[in-house]
């Protein structure tokens, strides 16, 4: 195998936090070592390319202290949040509060077994191996505010190479809200690998948002796991604002009676940034429920990808699920790709999918242009709806207008003249 | 036409009828009210022989045959027809099919030749004309697609096809409004002879207004608590089922 | 009282009805398969340089493939130098007419209902059959000629039309395409060919039955349809085998070329030995069909009805070359006991304004296993497209499974592209219902059964409708009420 792109002398540099097991980094790092980039052959890649990722030499994280502050990142972070800077934590960012109610321990990930998943992918394995730190938050009690978590990565010099594990893990009946965000301020090519594996307990909630700004040039692969027992609720919003590439795996699996589970997600993709969304769910008991709905607005020579597959396997009667992949592309040089599957063993189930690629629709168009508005705005006004519906999902809505204001900057949308629409319909639901 | 005597019938291990008697004579329409949970929608299933209900006692007879031992399908080639509360949704079969089909499966059993496209399209148009109901509902799949009134009318246009001895009418005044009551009253007032016998299941009273049973039964709690005639529905009606469940209270 | 749900297993439980075997002397080629193998069947069919030179090709390509495995299929691998490459029924020469086939023949066609008699003109139905791997008798080529349509065997286009068969063979589906697409180019035996001319409709509809009868023979058909500019032609295939305890493999291949304005309407009714209840024996169908509407304002229709075969690997295809071209596939796959289908169809949007239309029905019984594959493409020029597709799967029982895999690819903003899907059962309130209307269970299965396919009933021609009709009957219950 030509590894090129991973020195052995940076696995060895790796820093070894007190308990960490080596040798199991070891066997991850020859498992790794052992297998070959998955290329567009590969079903799972086949309509992303991992060619020129393989031609980058990648450097060490710079060690040198980040001059990174908060108000790098244009969103109101609370306190009870937990930072990391360019795959290290950092505590002067940090402001964890009620550390006893749920925090075991941070840092400390690798020193609690993990049964549930086991790496296996490539990135997992590479993962694995080059590990830098991670945060293991054990929820015991349940919280009226959200736990943040910053994912920085400030510049750096060459391409860096940052590697994150967590793990999530909500107590019974406990109920919580986190916000991850990744946000990347390199200019430079850099690798991130995150991996996050959840566990909810019966009859725990969990709603975690994830905003992923990652650097531009970046190519940024996340996997998340999900472990749902009886009774759970999981819901997950995915926003991605694009990056080189940027991939991000989910999987929830359904393992007891009345698990339900939401995945909801918006991909918007502009420049030549490419974002592939890879969703699994898995029903394993009796009378689980999901419910999935991905957009993509795809502009200039951008491209995504979502495949999403949901399972229900023979012991898994009376379930429902609904999966919903919507493609707007705006413009002709870019790419839409959608995979929805169902895969179904029991006859007692209720499944629907649907999925679309198609341009602003033309007759809403001329619906709002007949009632007096401009094309310009007409088209905003479409775009950002489609968008809305995403974002509406979100239960917290101070988050869910902090994030239309990032949409609208990021889409370029006449933002007063959308936000005063957004208002006004607001105003129309609490009548 | 029907006996029902000491009738118990549960649901997953839950007793919902708990003693029912019940007699109707040929040419008969008995009315069958009570509150919400009292069993009436039981009754109905029970006697079209929904099988999820077990009969844990009692016996019922429909013109002298038990109809315990018959399966719905032969339940409805014998002349009973349960009009239903939702009727179900059955997507890509035509109205039209179902109809001939049900239609020709009841001649059949009755010894009698299929009856030819252009035959039976002359008698379901009339019957319709008598519903107003337009020549699309034909074409349409089975109640897919229509509103609670439109299943309901359909439903007595079923009815009037197939020309059953016992009509059973399970809450078929529900989703209707003034004028379709109307209608759908005058087409089973149509129905109304000698020896056809009708069974109404209905929460209110207003029915009944276009409809005149010969009796009244108050189903409560799985069983017949009172029973009279017409002037029993407008007391109802007047007093509400509180006297009536209380008079049931004490007897326990 | 008989619960629905066994009433429904035991019409779950019917008997293939087509499994009985012909006696029949073959002239059959050794098993195995090398270069000498595909001379000997190029030399026993006459065959001009040309058609030798391209079957090696294929041949040569062939060998350095591997079997593919990517679809939702599961089944013990096949031992391609245990089959037999051909085998015609012996004759001392091609038949001239039909007085001259086998009687045996003949009557094996009648037990499957096919017209082969000169009075079925009157049923407008012309047949080409094909027996094992060889046509026998092609009806109503003297009226065809008249009208300048050829249809013929593969066999005697190739001797008569070597011109028309040299330009189009392969043209739609390379040698190269897939592994069964380039074993069928190195043996095939024969096919059908229908050509028909320039602004001519075919009045009647044309229609080949294929059908295994020798033992552990592959039967390796190739079918051609050439359209030219502003003609119509009805083709229809019909399929069966006899019931054996080995598996046999098909791979067939059909080609079709719509020029400008053409229309070609292709409808299967797929009734291969489907195995027994324990998954026995069966047909493994690996087809490649696709069709290239080359021309604009073309169009080519794909119907498929498939109940049949043990596996079935099958994707009809259209390409849609041509500006305002249009592409449909509209499919009913049935599968009970042990089969597997994993089949849909692949529509590439090159042509401007090209439109895709795609209704696929799976229905699962038993232990079978019903999947729903499908490509929708739109390339970067091809602004206007538009596909709709609709997939639907109707689950009967505890231990089958109904799966949809649709892979949307678009490279343009002007196209519109939308995807459905939906799962569902036989309910049981669906049963009650109609039982309550005084319809049996039997009768209640089949009319929900073709209630759900309606959409793909109706655009088979009417005489086919009715047999596929019949056979969805016969695949799930003893008859259609």
């Amino acid at each position: 195998m030509s590894h090129d792109m991973i020195d052995r002398s940076l696995f060895e540099a790796c820093a070894v936090l007190p308990g960490w097991n080596q040798n199991s980094r070891l066997e991850a790092w020859q498992n790794w070592q052992s297998m070959a980039m998955p290329t567009i052959r590969d079903e799972a890649w086949k309509y992303t390319n991992l060619a020129r990722l393989e031609k980058i030499a990648f450097v060490r994280s710079p060690s040198t202290p980040s001059t990174l502050t908060l108000s790098d990142i244009p969103l109101t972070i609370p306190e009870d949040r937990f930072c990391f800077i360019n795959g290290s934590f950092n505590p002067a960012l940090s402001a964890p509060l009620n550390e006893d109610s749920y925090l075991l321990s941070q840092r400390a990930w690798p020193l609690v077994p993990n049964k549930l998943h086991t790496p296996r992918s490539y990135f997992e394995r590479l993962n694995a191996a080059m590990l830098s730190d991670g945060l293991y938050l054990d929820i015991k009690s349940s919280t009226n505010r959200p736990i943040y978590l910053l994912l920085l990565q400030d510049k750096t010099v060459g391409s860096s190479q940052h590697h994150l594990r967590h793990r999530i893990k909500v107590h019974a009946d406990v109920k919580c809200e986190i916000v991850i965000v990744d946000w990347g301020l390199a200019d430079t090519t850099d690798l991130t690998t995150y991996l996050i594996d959840i566990e909810l307990e019966e009859g725990a909630k969990l709603n975690c948002t994830h905003l992923k700004k990652a650097a531009m040039k970046g190519y940024h692969i996340r996997q998340t796991h999900a472990h749902l027992a009886k009774n759970s609720d999981f819901n997950h919003f995915n926003f991605d604002f694009g990056a080189k590439l940027s991939r991000n795996e989910i999987s929830a699996h359904l393992n007891g009676e009345h698990a339900a589970c939401q995945l909801n997600g918006l991909a918007l993709a502009r420049a030549q940034d490419h974002i592939d969304n890879q969703t699994q769910i898995i029903h394993l008991a009796p009378k689980t429920n999901s419910v999935e709905q991905y957009r993509g607005i795809i502009d200039d020579k951008a491209c995504h990808v979502f495949h999403g597959r949901v399972l229900i396997d023979a012991d898994a009667p009376d379930s429902i699920a609904d999966q919903q992949n919507k493609n707007m592309l705006l413009t002709s040089t870019g790419q839409a790709y959608a995979e929805p599957q169902l895969e179904i063993y029991n006859q007692n189930v209720q499944c629907i999918h649907g999925a679309t690629v198609g341009d602003i629709d033309e007759e809403a168009l001329f619906y709002l242009r007949s009632r007096g508005l401009s094309d310009g705005i007409a088209r905003q006004l479409l775009i950002f709806g489609f968008a809305r519906n995403i974002l509406e999902s979100i239960e917290d809505k101070n988050l869910q207008n902090e994030l239309a204001l990032w949409i609208k900057t990021h889409l370029a949308l006449d933002s007063e003249l959308i936000l005063e629409l957004y208002e006004e319909h607001d105003h129309e639901d609490t009548l | 036409m029907l006996t029902i005597k000491n009738l118990h019938a549960s649901i997953e291990d839950k007793a919902i009828l708990r003693g029912l008697d019940l007699n109707i004579k040929p040419g008969e329409v008995h009315a069958i009210m009570g509150p919400n949970g009292s069993g009436k929608s039981t009754l109905a299933s029970v006697l079209a022989g929904r099988e999820e209900y077990q009969i844990t006692a009692g016996t019922m007879h429909y013109q002298g045959t038990d109809l315990s031992t018959l399966t719905p399908d032969e339940r409805a080639h014998l002349g009973l027809f349960l009009s239903f509360q939702y009727p179900v949704e059955i997507p890509g079969v035509s109205n039209l099919y179902l109809l001939k089909s049900a239609l020709n499966a009841k001649r059949k059993q009755a010894g009698l030749e299929e009856m030819d496209a252009i035959d039976f399209l002359t008698i379901v148009r009339e019957k319709m004309k008598l519903l107003h109901m337009d020549d699309s509902y034909l074409y349409r799949d089975v109640n897919s697609g229509f509103s609670g009134g439109e299943k309901k009318r359909n439903e007595i246009l079923q009815l009037l096809l197939l020309e059953p001895s016992l009509c059973i009418l399970d809450e078929t005044d529900s989703g209707l409004d003034i004028d379709a009551l109307r209608i759908v009253a005058q087409g089973i007032n149509l129905m109304r002879n000698e020896e056809r016998s009708i069974l109404l299941i209905t929460h209110y009273q207003r029915l009944l207004d276009y409809i005149k049973p010969d009796v009244v039964h108050i189903l409560s709690g799985g069983k017949i608590v009172a029973e009279g005639d017409y002037r029993l529905a407008t007391q109802l009606e007047a007093e509400g089922y509180e006297p009536f469940l209380q008079k049931k209270a004490g007897g326990d | 009282m008989t619960k629905p749900n066994q009433a429904l297993e035991t019409i779950l439980q019917q008997d293939y009805e087509h499994g009985f075997i012909t006696d029949i002397e073959a002239d059959a080629l050794p098993p195995g398969i090398n270069a000498d193998t595909i001379r000997a069947i190029s030399a026993k069919k006459n065959e001009p340089e040309f058609m030798l030179a391209w079957r090696l090709k294929a041949y040569e390509y062939w060998r350095h493939l591997k079997e593919p495995h990517w679809a939702h299929l599961k089944y013990t691998p096949i031992d391609y130098q245990a089959l037999s490459y051909y085998s015609a029924p012996k004759l001392k020469e091609g038949p001239k007419n039909l007085d001259e086939v086998d009687p045996k023949l003949i009557e094996t066609y009648n037990k499957l209902g096919i017209p082969l008699k000169e009075q079925e003109w009157l049923a407008g139905v012309a047949v080409d059959a094909v027996f094992d791997s060889i046509s026998v008798a092609t009806t109503f080529k003297d009226k065809l000629n008249e009208m300048g349509i050829i249809f013929c065997s593969f066999s005697d286009a190739v001797q008569n039309h070597p011109d028309l068969v040299q330009q189009y063979l392969g043209s739609v589906v390379p040698h190269t395409d897939n592994f069964f697409a380039a074993l069928n180019a190195a043996v095939f035996s024969d096919g059908s060919f229908v050509y028909i001319p320039p602004g001519v409709r075919c009045p009647m509809e044309l229609s080949t039955y294929f059908r295994i009868n020798a033992r552990s023979t592959g039967q390796f058909e190739r079918t051609l349809i050439i359209a030219d500019a502003g003609s119509y032609v009805s083709y229809l295939e019909g399929c069966t085998a006899p019931q054996r305890d080995e598996n046999q493999l098909h791979a067939a291949v059909v080609e079709l070329v719509a020029l400008d304005k053409a229309q070609i309407k292709y409808s299967t009714v797929q009734n291969w030995y489907p195995g027994d209840e324990n998954g026995v024996g069966g047909i493994y169908n690996f087809v490649t069909k696709r069709g290239e509407c080359r021309g604009h304002h073309s169009k080519i229709s794909w119907t498929q009805v498939e109940t049949g075969s043990a596996i079935t690997w099958k994707y009809p295809s259209v390409v849609l070359k041509g500006d305002y071209s249009v592409g449909e596939f509209y499919s009913v796959a049935l599968t009970n006991h042990h089969q597997q289908a994993d089949t849909g169809t692949k529509m590439i949007h090159i042509g401007q304004h090209t439109k895709s239309t795609i209704v696929a029905k799976g229905i699962s019984a038993g232990f079978a296993q019903n999947t729903y594959r499908g490509l929708v493409k739109v390339l970067a020029h091809a602004d206007g497209a538009h596909n709709y597709t609709r997939c639907d799967s109707l689950l009967m029982g505890q231990h089958c499974g109904a799966h949809t895999f649709p892979y949307i690819e678009s490279k343009n903003s002007r196209a519109r592209i939308e995807h459905e899907a939906s799962t569902s059962k036989i309910s049981e309130d669906q049963l009650f219902y109609l039982a309550q209307r005084g319809i049996d269970t039997e009768n209640a299965v089949s009319m929900i059964v073709n209630g759900f396919c309606k959409e793909v009933m109706k655009t088979l021609p009417m005489e086919f409708a009715v047999e596929a009709r019949k056979l969805l009957g016969l695949s799930l219950e003893g008859s259609i009420g």
